[in-house]
Parts: structure tokens; C-alpha cells; sequence
């Protein structure tokens, strides 16, 4: 490479490097080593900001809305509060159903679920297990606020957690293969 | 004046029994502005490459990568993630490089290329090695166990962790069987074999990368920028490697059609068959030679060409360099081969001066002489150098003396022992140095393009001579057989 090329990408790559570590430090850090992506408002923001007109245009006028539970394991943090507000709707017929995945070793601990479904939607989902060490352990939340609103374990995995979110989500798919 | 000097050579084309020489190049381009265009080329490969690094560490600071280095742990968990953004990054790279890409020839040539391939390797086993024992560490300070039983337990218990496990035995094996020492211990043969495991190691840490990797798994820019590197990789070999050369070979289905002893130690084969346009090289470029044997089909052998190319045959000269030349010497007429190729930029491309100084010593000759054939130049813009050791008996002589005759070139034959220590010429009578004999056959070697071929060690002596004559870096061009 010649001299002038060089300097400038030398430059550029410092600026590059610099931006990006900026960046980092800017985004939301739950624990030391985990790092979640700040929770969407909801994967349908018209139906939860707007309760009201979500019930009128509603096919079936006997269907009742339940709020998701917040995780039973951890304060969830105050997003999820809005977050949770989102209304489910259920066919008439539905029954709601509890079924236990398998303990699953993690690498940082074991992970077991359980899930509520009512009909098709995952309704509940509670922690028989939750155990990651180093921090990790502030990852299920997240993980049980993503399952909910995925209703299912198509989601991202968290940033720092990866081993925990997988095992959260071979216990979900397990619970999930049940029904 | 160029043109009357063409009208020439065709009327004295004919005239030799021994020599059907082919045309030469009708016109060149020179100066130092094509110099340029290569160096541009050259930085834009190199600042993408470079680019591509920038890009994946850049995508793990922004995800926090750096941040929160509060202990031990933490620092071995960025630890873990950054050693195997970056060697990933770099193998892609270093398989790259050995992909044998006609863009990348184009502008460093096949040694150099190679040459980058290997000084890559150990780097990166280094950066996986310290990824594995980061990463293993990292999880046994925070499960309370010990390092060996932490490994067997995530080998065992975390999904696609036990095929990045034979991946990272494939590295190492691949690596180390490439050390100097082991080369020399090995057949090549075992050691290529061995080497085709470099693609099974990329291949089983692929799915640990996109179900783990904190900082690819569920990140949708990391994932795309990751697939299109291996898509653009992976298909770059899939076609460059696999794909042309077997479509060619089925297409032309060369075969040996003339075999002819040029010296008591060298022989000259003749390849034809159909469509042999696709083989169309430039002069001083080489091809790898397969002669599809039952012994013989796994072993490419790198040969340069050693007459222009033209539409009826590719002519290899083989010398007897003490391996598997002397076997190929021995090859039958109607034998077939696969070439891959053609590679190299010992070629007029490089050329941006009026007056070339072509060098050889002795089985370093045939891209020489296609050059000569080829190249565009007046009678004396050109001065050929042959070191022999007999002149009598060395490659392509005849030949070579014939065609600077009918062209018209100096050509000087440097016959007999070696004279100085550390001296590329033939003993001489006179004191007088290698630089000082070189000023007196080419006065203005310091002003030409030199194109040097042979073996190594003596190729270094010249250029310590072209040094000291004062001829510029960029103006020497070498080509060694890289491996």
C-alpha cells in the first residue's frame, strides 16, 4: 500500500474504532456482561395504544382481553409494564393449558420453563429454574417478556446471555412440542 | 518506424527451418501512469480487506463488547468474542488467498498471493487458540470447575460447541503439518490431503457462529455481513478452483501431442486439443499441470509457459529439479492433462519502459524465451541474459540464440562455473564486477524493466546487482514457484 493510502485509512479506521466504542457505551447495559436490546413498546403498538378501538373492531364481541403476567422471577423492568398492557384476544373456546419443559443446562446453570397457553397464544410463562451466574440471571425477564410477545422462541437472542437464552428457549420448545 | 520493423519480421518468420516464431505484440503501453493504476488497484483490494476487519470490530464495540471490564471473567468474555470476530474474519481472508482468484493474481501475482496465505496461518491459530481458552476459562470461573472438565462439559452440553471441537483439531493440524519442519518430513501429497481439512474446520464452526456468537446470533447486520462473506468466499473457490478448470478440461480435453528433448536434462511437451483459445495466456505467465495419470492427477505442477500462446498448442519446457519433474519428463504423446491457469504477472503487463533486460538461469529460461517471442520492442530495446552452465547442453539454447538472430536482440550467454562467491554470472578472466559486466552488456539497465527468472538464491544475487546499478524496486520483476 502506498504511503498517502495508508495514513488515510489509518485515519479513518481510528475514527471508525472511536464511533463504534461510543456507540457501545451509549447502549443500554442491564449487567456487566449482558446487554439487552431496549424492549419494543409491542409488536402491535396500534392495538395496545388504543385499546378501545381494538375492542370494537373486534370479530367476536365476547372475547376478553387478559394481560400477560410480568415474569414471576425477577422485578421486570419498567418497560415491560407498558409492554404488557397489549390485550390478547381469545377465541371463545379457548381453555387455558400449563405444561413444564426439561431442565436444561445452560453452561451457567440449569433453565427450566413453564408455559400457559390459552388456545394458540403463550399466555404465562413461569421459571421452575433460573439459574445463570455472573448477571445472567437478569436475562429471564427479557427472555420471558420476548417468548410472550413472539409467542414462541422467534426472537433474538440477548447480547451477553447467549448460552441462557438458549437453554430458555430448548426448555420453551420442549414445553411448546407438548401441546 | 515500429510498423516498417513489423513488416520485418514477418518476411523473416518463415525463413527459419528450426523456429516458427508467433507475432509479437503490435503495440504496448508504458510510462509510469500504468505503474499507478496497478498501485491503485493494489490499495483498493488491500483497503477492502482491511475494511472487512474494521467492519466486524466495529460491529462488536457497538454492541458493548468493550464495556462493563469489571473482572477476570468479563475481560476473558470480550476476550472470547473478539479473537473470533477477527480470526474468522482473517480465515475467510487467508482461504481467499489460496482461491487461486484471477482478480487477485491480476495485481500480485500467484507467489505473492501464496505467499500472504502462509504468513497468515499462524497468526491465525493463535487468535482461535486464545478464543478457546478464553472462552473455556471464562465459563469454568463462573461454574467453579476446572478448565479441562469445563471444557468436556461445554463440548458435551452446549449445542454445535463439539463440531467447532473437531474444527479447532483440524486447525491445529492443518497449521502445524504447514510448519517449515514438517514440510520437509511429509510427502506433499499427505501434507495436501491434510490440507483440505482447512475447509472442513471453516465448515464446522460455521453453526457454532450463528447459534452462540453474542455478537452474530439474532443480530441481523452481523448475520448478513457474515453470509455474504462466506457465500462470497466459498463461491470465489467453488468456481475459481473446482468449477473452471473442470469445465475447460471437459471442454478441450488436452493431451500431450509432442514431446521434444531440449537439453540433456530438459524436455519440452506440447499440450493441444479443442478450443485452445481458452488457454489463452500472456507471455511469461504459467499454468498448473496435471497429467491425469492414476499416480499423477493429484500433483499440480506449476510450469511456465515456454513459447507464446497461439491457437494450436501450450508449450511447457521441464526441466529435472530432483522431485516429481523427472517422473513428469517421462510423459507419454496422448497422456491427458488438466491445466489451471493461466497465472502470474512475470508478464509485459508489468512493462512501463522502452528497454527491457530479460535474465534467466537455466530452467528459468522458458518464460524468458516467450517473452522475447512476444513482447513488443525494436531490435534493440530488448537484451536477453542466459546463465548456463554448459552452452552446449542447456535449455532452449538453440532456440533462444535463434530468436534473438531473427529478431534481432543481444543476447548474451553466461557459460561455465560460477566466478565470485555470491557472484549470478560465470567465471570471468577480468576483476571486473558483477555490476560492472551487467553495465557493460545492458548500459541501460538502470532505465529498463528487468524481468529476472531462476532459482531463488541466485534471483536474490541479481537483484542485489539491479540494486546497485540503480534500476527501481518496481522495475524488477521476479517470479518464483510459491507453494
Amino acid at each position: 500500500m502506498r504511503t498517502s493510502t495508508k495514513s488515510a485509512i489509518g485515519a479513518i479506521t481510528l475514527g471508525v474504532i472511536g464511533l463504534s466504542y461510543n456507540l457501545g457505551e451509549q447502549a443500554v447495559i442491564v449487567s456487566h456482561s449482558f446487554s439487552a436490546p431496549p424492549l419494543a413498546p409491542s409488536t402491535s403498538p396500534e392495538v395496545s395504544a388504543q385499546p378501545s378501538a381494538s375492542a370494537s373492531t373486534s370479530p367476536s364481541p365476547g372475547t376478553s382481553t387478559t394481560p400477560a403476567k410480568p415474569s414471576t422471577v425477577a422485578p421486570s423492568p419498567s418497560a415491560s409494564s407498558s409492554q404488557t398492557q397489549a390485550p390478547v384476544v381469545i377465541p371463545p373456546t379457548a381453555t387455558s393449558k400449563t405444561i413444564a419443559g426439561p431442565v436444561i443446562q445452560s453452561g451457567y446453570g440449569t433453565v427450566q420453563v413453564k408455559v400457559t397457553k390459552v388456545g394458540a397464544k403463550i399466555t404465562d410463562i413461569t421459571m421452575l429454574q433460573a439459574n445463570a451466574t455472573d448477571g445472567r440471571a437478569s436475562a429471564f425477564p427479557y427472555l420471558v417478556q420476548y417468548a410472550i410477545d413472539a409467542n414462541g422462541t422467534n426472537f433474538a437472542n440477548l447480547s451477553g446471555a447467549t448460552y441462557t437464552t438458549d437453554a430458555f428457549k430448548q426448555s420453551l420448545d420442549a414445553a411448546l412440542a407438548k401441546f | 518506424m515500429m510498423r516498417e520493423q513489423t513488416a520485418d519480421m514477418n518476411q523473416t518468420l518463415g525463413q527459419s527451418p528450426n523456429l516458427v516464431l508467433s507475432k509479437p505484440k503490435d503495440s504496448v503501453r508504458l510510462g509510469e501512469k500504468k505503474l499507478q493504476e496497478f498501485n491503485r488497484g493494489k490499495d483498493l483490494i488491500e483497503a477492502l480487506g482491511w475494511a472487512s476487519l474494521i467492519a466486524v470490530v466495529a460491529m462488536f464495540l457497538i454492541n458493548g463488547g468493550l464495556q462493563n471490564l469489571s473482572d477476570l471473567g468479563s475481560i476473558l468474555y470480550a476476550i472470547t468474542r473478539l479473537t473470533a470476530l477477527v480470526a474468522t474474519n482473517l480465515l475467510l481472508i487467508d482461504i481467499l488467498l489460496v482461491a487461486h482468484v484471477s482478480w487477485l493474481d491480476r495485481y500480485y501475482g500467484h507467489d505473492r498471493v501464496t505467499q500472504a496465505h502462509k504468513k497468515l496461518g499462524k497468526p491465525i491459530l493463535y487468535l482461535v487458540i486464545a478464543h478457546v481458552i478464553a472462552s473455556v476459562w471464562q465459563s469454568s470461573i463462573t461454574e467453579n470447575s476446572n478448565i479441562i472438565d469445563q471444557f468436556f462439559s461445554m463440548i458435551t452440553n452446549i449445542p454445535d460447541l463439539l463440531t467447532s471441537a473437531f474444527a479447532f483439531g483440524f486447525m491445529i493440524m492443518v497449521v502445524v503439518t504447514s510448519l517449515n519442519f514438517a514440510r520437509k518430513a511429509i510427502p506433499y501429497e499427505a501434507w495436501y490431503f491434510l490440507h483440505l481439512f482447512a475447509y472442513g474446520a471453516v465448515l464446522l464452526a460455521i453453526p457454532h457462529q450463528f447459534s452462540l456468537g453474542s455478537d452474530v446470533a439474532g443480530k441481523e447486520i452481523a448475520s448478513y455481513y457474515w453470509i455474504v462473506m462466506y457465500v462470497f468466499v466459498l463461491g470465489n473457490i467453488a468456481w475459481f478452483r473446482i468449477a473452471k478448470p473442470i469445465i475447460r478440461a471437459l471442454s478441450s480435453q488436452l493431451r500431450v501431442s509432442k514431446i521434444e528433448r531440449t537439453s540433456s536434462d530438459s524436455v519440452s511437451v506440447y499440450l493441444s486439443g479443442k478450443n485452445m483459445k481458452r488457454y489463452s495466456a500472456e507471455a511469461g505467465q504459467f499454468f498448473l499441470f496435471r497429467p491425469l495419470t492414476p499416480t499423477q492427477w493429484f500433483k499440480p505442477h506449476p510450469f511456465s509457459m515456454s513459447a507464446s500462446a497461439n491457437d494450436d498448442y501450450v508449450r511447457f519446457t521441464i526441466g529435472s529439479r530432483g522431485d516429481d519433474t523427472e517422473e513428469i519428463q517421462g510423459i507419454q504423446v496422448g497422456t491427458p492433462v488438466m491445466l489451471e491457469g493461466p497465472y502470474g504477472i512475470f508478464t509485459e503487463s508489468r512493462r512501463t519502459k522502452k528497454d527491457v533486460v530479460l535474465i534467466a538461469s537455466g530452467i528459468g529460461i522458458p518464460p524468458v524465451r516467450a517473452l522475447a517471442e512476444s513482447m513488443f520492442a525494436r531490435p534493440e530495446d530488448i537484451t536477453i541474459i542466459y546463465r548456463v552452465r554448459d552452452e552446449n547442453d542447456a535449455a532452449l539454447i538453440d532456440e533462444t540464440r535463434e530468436l534473438a538472430r531473427i529478431r534481432g536482440f543481444k543476447l548474451q550467454v553466461l557459460s561455465g562455473k560460477r566466478g565470485q562467491p555470491n557472484s549470478w554470472m560465470s567465471a570471468s578472466s577480468t576483476p571486473a564486477t558483477d555490476l560492472d559486466r551487467l553495465l557493460e552488456i545492458a548500459p541501460n539497465v538502470k532505465e529498463s524493466d528487468v524481468y529476472v527468472c531462476g532459482p531463488t538464491a541466485w534471483t536474490r544475487a541479481v537483484e542485489r546487482t539491479l540494486n546497485r546499478a540503480g534500476t527501481p524496486k518496481q522495475h524488477v520483476h521476479t517470479e518464483e514457484y510459491a507453494w
